[in-house]
């Protein structure tokens, strides 16, 4: 079964260093491990793993295609000369069908059986990953921007459990689908057993180190049909919980430092509506989890030691809160609108203005 | 080659005629910065070059220009250590009461 928690792995990341230190074969057999996923050759990735080495040595490329193709199945080898035929270096690849493929295989009128079949279960699974994987990067991206307005960044929190009870019935349906493409992917994991630890085992890496929570119970929702892959997962959210609840023990007795704190100011927020009510009643739906210190946050509470809060404020807002008036009368007018957030990335940058205005609303010596 | 700290003084000047505001004292800056150099002098000859790098000047309120320029480098202070890591003394000065009076007030701002 093709996990979606694999989807994120480079799979001809391997090849190259093998290119470098072995002989023909082995850097075949690299390219080959590398394009496989759950232990099910996938001939895309081994099409764009050969498309890579064609674009920095075609000679070697067209050598390792004659080395891999005899060692692929029919479909297999019909499916690698047809991603061939797209890739931009497929003229310097070669191989023995490079004739015979077709220039534009969208031209190619469809075969009747092409719903079916390992291809298409593969090219399915590979268009759900590609979905999923764009989706959570998206909100991930959006959640932990500052510079997004707090209404779409709580916005977009607040609709993670409905994009990972959506994308996870998705995942379900799409396992159970290309079951029905190809019902021997049901038995491909056991076929190849050092393959299948190898996936599982990015998979749980790639899982471990993901920390957004609702992503990862759509992980799990999508593996259902996959017992090994949520047996492993199971494991490690248990672990998790362990790992939280000695935090909510620890934490009992400093209440006003600990994370328990921090989260109930966090459902407070959430269920006052976040940035959505008047008044400004409540930002913590944008940061949702802002302190769960057992990795579960998505969007860090403080960045380099100032509180988010005030990296939002404008310099105008910061001066007349905490400020004495008389910094105005050196602070760079265009920057007075500007989020301390921005004044930061500008300083960064070498903007000197910037430069000037940060020392200035960080100077203690000008406190109110 | 040695680690050596510079202190730079700027001191900000305004285009436009104050005389209708408070008299605020002009504000000068004391940037530290670390320079590695072969001898002091060289040192303080880099602190020279990078004070007038340093040199910024922009519209503050409505039409004023506020120029921060470089005037001198105050000393150059030689680092006692060959590699810096947590603990390392990067500067060191020695004041009079008075002066650490004036260091630990906040800046008021004028009376009108």
């Amino acid at each position: 079964m093709v996990s979606p928690v694999d989807s994120g792995t480079r799979a001809f990341d391997a090849p190259h260093s093998a290119e470098q230190t072995g002989t023909l074969a082995q850097a075949a057999q690299a390219l080959m491990d590398g394009s496989r996923q759950m232990g099910v050759l996938n001939a895309e990735r081994l099409a764009q793993g050969l498309a890579q080495v064609a674009a920095r040595d075609p000679g070697h490329a067209a050598k390792l295609r004659a080395e891999i193709e005899p060692q692929l199945a029919g479909t297999d080898r019909e499916r690698l000369a047809r991603e061939l035929s797209t890739a931009p270096s497929q003229q310097a690849i070669g191989g023995a069908n490079s004739g015979e493929t077709p220039a534009n295989p969208s031209q190619t009128p469809r075969s009747a059986g092409s719903l079916f079949g390992r291809d298409a279960a593969m090219e399915q699974a590979q268009w759900f990953s590609h979905l999923s994987d764009r989706a959570w990067n998206a909100a991930d991206a959006i959640r932990s921007d500052p510079s997004q307005p707090n209404s779409v960044r709580d916005l977009v929190s607040l609709s993670q459990p409905f994009m990972a009870v959506g994308l996870g019935a998705l995942g379900m349906v799409n396992d159970l689908a290309t079951l029905v493409k190809d019902p021997s992917l049901l038995v491909e994991p056991l076929m190849h057993p050092a393959d299948t630890a190898k996936a599982v085992g990015k998979g749980l890496i790639d899982f471990i180190a993901n920390p957004n929570p609702f992503r990862q119970g759509q992980t799990m929702l999508t593996n259902f049909a996959d017992p090994g892959m949520l047996g492993a997962h199971l494991a490690v959210s248990s672990s998790r919980l362990g790992s939280a609840a000695s935090g909510l023990i620890s934490s009992a007795a400093d209440v006003d430092k600990s994370w328990r704190a921090d989260l109930a100011r966090s459902f407070g927020n959430v269920l006052d509506g976040g940035s959505f009510l008047p008044g400004d009643a409540g930002k913590g739906a944008g940061l949702l989890f802002p302190s769960f210190k057992t990795s579960l946050y998505a969007v860090p509470p403080k960045v380099n030691g100032l509180e988010l809060q005030r990296l939002e404020t404008t310099a105008a807002d910061i001066i007349a809160a905490e400020l004495r008036g008389s910094v105005n009368r050196v602070f760079p007018g265009r920057l007075r609108e500007k989020t301390l957030a921005e004044i930061l990335e500008g300083a960064r940058n070498g903007d000197k203005a910037c430069q000037t205005a940060r020392k200035l609303l960080t100077d203690g010596r000008f406190l109110k | 080659m040695t680690w050596y700290v510079a202190s730079l003084l700027f001191k900000s000047t305004h285009s436009e005629d104050q005389s209708e505001s408070p008299p605020y004292d002009d504000l000068w800056e004391d940037s530290l910065i670390l320079l590695r150099a072969d001898t002091a002098d060289a040192a303080r000859q880099m602190a020279v070059d990078e004070g007038k790098l340093r040199e910024v000047a922009y519209r503050g309120q409505g039409d004023d220009v506020v120029a921060w320029s470089f005037e001198r480098v105050e000393r150059v202070f030689e680092v006692q250590a060959q590699t810096l890591e947590s603990g390392t003394e990067l500067f060191s000065r020695f004041l009079k009461a008075s002066e650490v009076e004036s260091l630990l007030t906040k800046l008021k701002d004028a009376e009108p």
